[in-house]
């Protein structure tokens, strides 16, 4: 067996084991490397040496195999080995080990630890990949195809890690890959004898039509359409969000904390992280017959002490059908009760997702209760289906319009506690957005105000950490003073804001968490780990605790709920005039629309969180986009005639019937180049005469005199000469270099149009033109036929 | 047989003590090589140049008729060597050569041939006629009667002589080359065109230029050079030459065009008479003696094109409005081949 095919093998190897070096992102520590490694150089070892005791591939394969199942036990089975060989219980063991592989990439965030189990799956995986892709270069000359199960392997660290990969990991497989690619490619030309000339293979041709044109049409046109496609698609598309191939694992961040297919929400909220690329998958599913929609509660926080801190739970479960309205609801406030009804909740016991307040619940056998503190709504055990009555209060502006500073009955002294740290920040801002003498329901409008529309506040998932004073130094201020100057930040922030704002002008405020109200889909509304979400609500006697929302519409629509807008003299929002809005289309901007104006004209700029729509609405992008687009169609309008031509040459030859028929093909085509050049013979003239006339045009001498008499001769033979009388040269490198000789020496106009306008695409284009119209008018010319003979 | 000159040149001058050029012999029976066919035909052409001075590319038609069995029409102004020609070529070759001188009083029979009492025998013995010989001369052939003119035109074409019933083969090769003087018209009888369709190839060899005409001056003042002349080659060679000349191979795109130009005559406006078929088969015979002549075993159409003028301009009819406008049948041609595209294979 030859070198080369013991270095593609090595090459092979190389490539599996660079695929596998991005897993470093998925697992720590990476004591999984060396086995990995062992197991490559493995795979690699019984390849060469399968293949110097067999060429069936069968044969290649099963040694490869065995010589994984023995190193992975070897390496993994230690303990289950009778005389170096596996046992039986071996299975058993592997299989635990599997086992413990699965569950831990189901329950970490990336990076996962690394246990016995991750090491053996990793090595079986990057195992077998090796002997696929050793397969496929080494044995099968197809370091292409080994592409594909390098892709794959690499797409599991790319697809799992939640972020995006370091290019450097793509670029040094794509290198191997590519030099894979390219010995291949060298050892296939080199196969090629060149001596052979192409009237011996000529009869080859007869049977293949494909042939090496074929092929090699085939493959640039693959790669032209793979070029446009990689430069058009993530142009056009939106950026897709990072799937899982495998549930579980680098689900990390923001509103999931934990996993197994369950998720619950953080209940301590750190204001200086920034948020991570959220999960599209759904949470839940629920239809509601509200026509507005609230957001669903999960939890409520009311301490804050540089971060959120949730509350000791005080709350009784159980088999509840009805429980009572909130004993500071004054019963004058109007109301309607609405039901909603939730499928394929993931959200994991104790916490449930529930809109305020409650007044009725079917949880079937799950035993629920209401905490007394903080009328959230907690379960004993997870409810993935369940239905809850909840009362939608639309208070009179009179009952909202309280005093600021009397804190009312049943309130923790919590709700009222300003952050020592930022106080003095929070206190100045106050007085400044909140009029003197403001009512209760005024105050709390105008921060909202402050915070959604006025201030210049812009969300983003990034937070800044640091921020610049007016000395230029770098400060690491506490994080509500942080947002306040920097005024970038998401739910988060806003929330503790207008929290703290408000208890600084006297409400009792406090931060609800739970999920936007989702996107409905045909009446069924889907709310995803995107759209968790935190709010502020404040405390008005004889309501309770009212949600407002002083987050501007980001990714996620928010909506302002009515009571918190300022009224606007005529249209006073009363809950008949919503209801009469039924749940139809998607509800959120129905909603947005009609209810707050100012919800959809929020800024949007600096949303560095990845959705292509708010890219687009730059108008410089927008004006690059469409620049690209009209460069990208110039550019294949600019293409289109020179290779059309270049198709109908391929075509052409690929269709001769024989050798002469190539020659014939070649000069034409070389006529008709030139022609597009300003060189054209007499319309009569002998290929002998059109050679003279050519040499005498372009002054041709020397080598390009040669070539030209070689072409010449070339096809007077396969013209006039008694058939299989002698061998047809190839003049395919000599039209080539006549064509260019005569280039040369005509002027820069005429090479333009050469190159750009030849006559052969030309013809091409008018000839799928013609056939086009042929295939458009013959149903018709049949149509009409059949028309005739109806009327006859 | 009065007004006959009855010139036998050939025959057995085989060996010439004063022969500078050896005959170049080939057996008999077999096709010569195409090597063999382009050194004897240059050795002929060399030997033709050395008397007919300045005219290389008469002599090379001359030699191509010669080749593709065909008879040559000499046509021209008097004294400018149409005889001379004739007689070179004639002398070249090793081979039976006979010269008619014609006139209006030459009878058919002076021709073919006459069959003749011979009372030894008691029987009628046939006399063979001028025609009988590998190269016939004839002189001013628009100076014989048409009945006369029709008797040779018709061995020309069949290649043997029928007399009283009784048919005679013509040797072979077979070659005639007539001379004809257009601008003498008085007492003479034009041959008419179906007559002259039967000559492959007409040549007029114009004025010498200044040049040739000095050296001729030269070497004409001494002695003839046509008398120092001597054989290059003998009848069998010319024969072989024959042969290979057909097994010249002609492609169906060769043919193509062969027959395009020939219907090019025919619906051209500038004529009125286009190439007869007969004019196609020339054409093709005598591409095919060109191609041989440079030693290729196959016919190109530069081959066909550098026979058209000789072969076909003879045979065509201007329009009144070409001969108005004073085209020659030449530039008529040129005119044609220029406009006729050549066919490629396969097509």
């Amino acid at each position: 067996m030859s070198r080369g095919r013991i270095a593609d093998s090595l090459l092979a190897g190389l490539a599996s084991a660079v695929v596998a070096w991005p897993l470093t992102t998925l697992f720590a520590p990476n004591t999984w490397i060396r086995p990995t490694l062992v197991v490559i150089a493995m795979v690699v070892l019984a390849g060469v040496v399968g293949r110097l005791l067999t060429t069936s591939w069968i044969g290649v394969a099963a040694s490869q195999l065995v010589g994984l199942v023995l190193v992975s036990s070897w390496l993994y089975g230690r303990g289950h080995l009778w005389h170096g060989l596996p046992t039986p219980d071996m299975v058993l063991a592997f299989n635990n080990l599997l086992v413990q592989a699965r569950e831990t990439i189901q329950n970490y965030a990336a990076p996962a630890p690394t246990n016995r189990g991750i090491t053996l799956a990793i090595g079986l995986v990057i195992g077998v990949a090796a002997i696929i892709v050793d397969h496929l270069a080494v044995m099968r000359r197809s370091p292409a195809l080994a592409g594909l199960p390098l892709l794959t392997a690499y797409l599991i660290s790319a697809s799992n890690s939640g972020d995006a990969l370091n290019p450097l990991y793509f670029l040094v497989a794509a290198a191997v890959w590519l030099l894979l690619l390219g010995r291949q490619g060298i050892a296939s030309l080199r196969r090629w004898s060149t001596t052979v000339p192409m009237s011996t293979t000529g009869r080859a041709h007869h049977d293949d039509r494909d042939g090496v044109y074929g092929y090699a049409a085939v493959g640039r046109t693959l790669a032209i359409g793979g070029l446009v496609c990689a430069v058009v698609l993530p142009l056009v598309i939106p950026h897709l969000p990072t799937r899982y191939l495998i549930d579980g694992l680098g689900r990390s961040s923001d509103a999931t904390g934990y996993s197994d297919g369950q998720v619950g929400l953080r209940t301590t909220l750190d204001l200086t992280r920034s948020l991570e690329s959220p999960s599209t998958s759904p949470i839940l599913t629920y239809t509601t017959n509200a026509p507005r929609l609230t957001p669903l509660r999960v939890g409520v926080l009311n301490r804050y002490d540089g971060e959120w801190k949730p509350d000791p739970e005080d709350v009784e479960r159980s088999r509840l059908r009805q429980v009572d309205p909130p004993a500071d609801l004054d019963p004058s406030v109007p109301r309607e009760t609405y039901r909603i009804s939730v499928d394929d909740s993931r959200i994991e016991a104790p916490q449930i997702a529930a809109p305020t307040p409650v007044v009725a619940g079917d949880l079937g056998r799950v035993p629920w209760g209401i905490d007394r503190q903080t009328s959230v709504v907690s379960v004993g055990r997870t409810a993935s289906s369940y239905s809850f009555s909840y009362l939608a209060l639309s208070p009179t502006a009179e009952s909202l319009a309280q005093p600021t500073t009397r804190p009312g009955g049943g309130v923790v002294p919590e709700t009222l506690q300003v952050d020592p740290d930022s106080a003095d920040r929070v206190s100045a801002l106050v007085r400044q957005v909140v009029p003197r003498g403001a009512n209760r329901i005024e105050a709390a409008r105008a921060i909202q105000q402050y915070l959604r529309e006025d201030g210049g506040f812009t969300y983003s998932l990034n937070v800044p950490e640091t921020i610049r004073n007016d000395f230029g130094q770098l400060e690491k201020p506490d994080p509500i003073s942080l947002f306040l100057r920097s005024k970038i930040g998401y739910c988060v922030q806003f929330a503790t804001a207008m929290i703290m704002m408000s208890r600084e002008a006297g409400i009792p405020a406090r931060m609800g968490i739970g999920f936007l109200p989702g996107t409905a889909n045909r009446g069924v509304y889907t709310v995803t780990g995107a759209q968790a979400h935190a709010w502020p609500e404040l405390y008005f006697e004889g309501i309770g605790w009212l949600p407002f929302e002083p987050t501007p519409s980001g990714q996620q629509t928010t909506v302002a709920p009515p009571y918190s807008l300022a009224p606007t003299g005529d249209s006073e929002q009363t809950p008949e005039q919503s209801a009469t809005s039924g749940p139809t289309g998607s509800a959120t901007t129905t909603a947005a629309n009609r209810n707050d104006p100012g919800a959809t004209s929020a800024p949007t700029t600096t949303d560095t969180g990845s959705g292509v729509g708010s890219w687009l609405s730059d108008r410089t992008a927008t004006i690059a986009l469409w620049l690209g687009l009209g460069l990208l169609v110039g550019i294949l309008g600019a293409l289109a005639v020179p290779l059309a031509a270049r198709n109908r040459l391929r075509r052409r030859l690929r269709h001769a019937p024989d050798d002469a028929g190539r020659v014939e093909v070649e000069w034409q085509s070389m006529v008709e180049r030139i022609g597009d050049l300003g060189v054209i013979p007499p319309r009569g003239s002998t290929p002998r005469q059109a050679g003279r006339f050519y040499q005498r045009e372009a002054y041709l001498e020397g080598d390009q005199s040669t070539a030209l008499r070689r072409v010449v001769d070339g096809v007077e033979q396969s013209r006039y000469m008694r058939p299989g009388s002698g061998t047809v040269t190839d003049i395919r490198t000599d039209t080539a270099a006549v064509v260019k000789a005569v280039a040369g020496v005509r002027r820069r106009k005429d090479r333009l149009r050469a190159t750009w306008w030849p006559t052969e695409g030309v013809t091409e284009w008018r000839e799928r033109r013609d056939a086009l119209t042929q295939a458009l008018r013959q149903p018709l010319d049949r149509f009409a036929q059949w028309r005739e003979s109806r009327r006859s | 047989m009065q007004g006959m000159h009855d010139e036998q040149t050939g025959g057995q001058v085989s060996t010439n003590p004063h022969a500078t050029n050896e005959i170049l012999s080939l057996p008999a029976g077999s096709p010569a090589s195409l090597g063999q066919v382009s050194e004897v035909a240059a050795r002929l052409a060399r030997a033709m140049n050395s008397v007919i001075e300045g005219k290389p590319d008469v002599v090379h038609t001359a030699i191509t008729v010669l080749l593709a069995e065909g008879h040559l029409l000499l046509e021209d102004v008097p004294g400018v060597g149409k005889t001379m020609l004739a007689k070179t070529l004639a002398k070249s070759i090793d081979a039976s050569v006979r010269r008619v001188q014609f006139t209006p009083d030459l009878l058919p029979s002076d021709i073919t041939g006459v069959s003749v009492f011979n009372q030894d025998v008691r029987d009628f013995e046939f006399r063979p006629g001028a025609i009988f010989a590998n190269v016939v001369v004839g002189d001013e052939i628009n100076r014989a009667s048409p009945k006369t003119q029709s008797a040779l035109l018709e061995s020309m074409e069949e290649g043997q002589v029928t007399v009283d019933g009784q048919t005679y083969d013509l040797p072979k090769p077979f070659i005639v080359m007539a001379t004809q003087n257009p601008i003498e018209m008085e007492g003479t009888y034009p041959l008419p065109e179906a007559q002259r369709d039967r000559f492959m190839a007409r040549i007029s060899l114009g004025y010498p230029s200044a040049r040739a005409e000095l050296a001729m001056l030269d070497t004409h003042g001494q002695v003839s050079p046509l008398e120092t002349l001597t054989p290059v080659t003998d009848a069998a060679t010319i024969s072989a030459m024959v042969k290979a000349v057909r097994s010249v191979f002609t492609s169906d795109a060769v043919k193509q065009y062969v027959v395009d130009l020939s219907a090019a005559t025919r619906s051209s406006s500038a004529l009125r008479l286009g190439a007869s078929p007969r004019a196609t088969l020339h054409m093709l015979r005598a591409a095919r003696a060109h191609a041989a002549l440079e030693g290729r075993d196959h016919v190109l159409p530069d081959d066909v094109q550098a026979v058209v003028l000789p072969v076909l301009a003879h045979r065509i009819i201007p329009t009144g409005e070409t001969q108005l406008a004073r085209r020659s049948n030449g530039e008529v041609l040129q005119d044609i081949m220029r406009r006729v595209p050549v066919p490629a294979a396969g097509r």
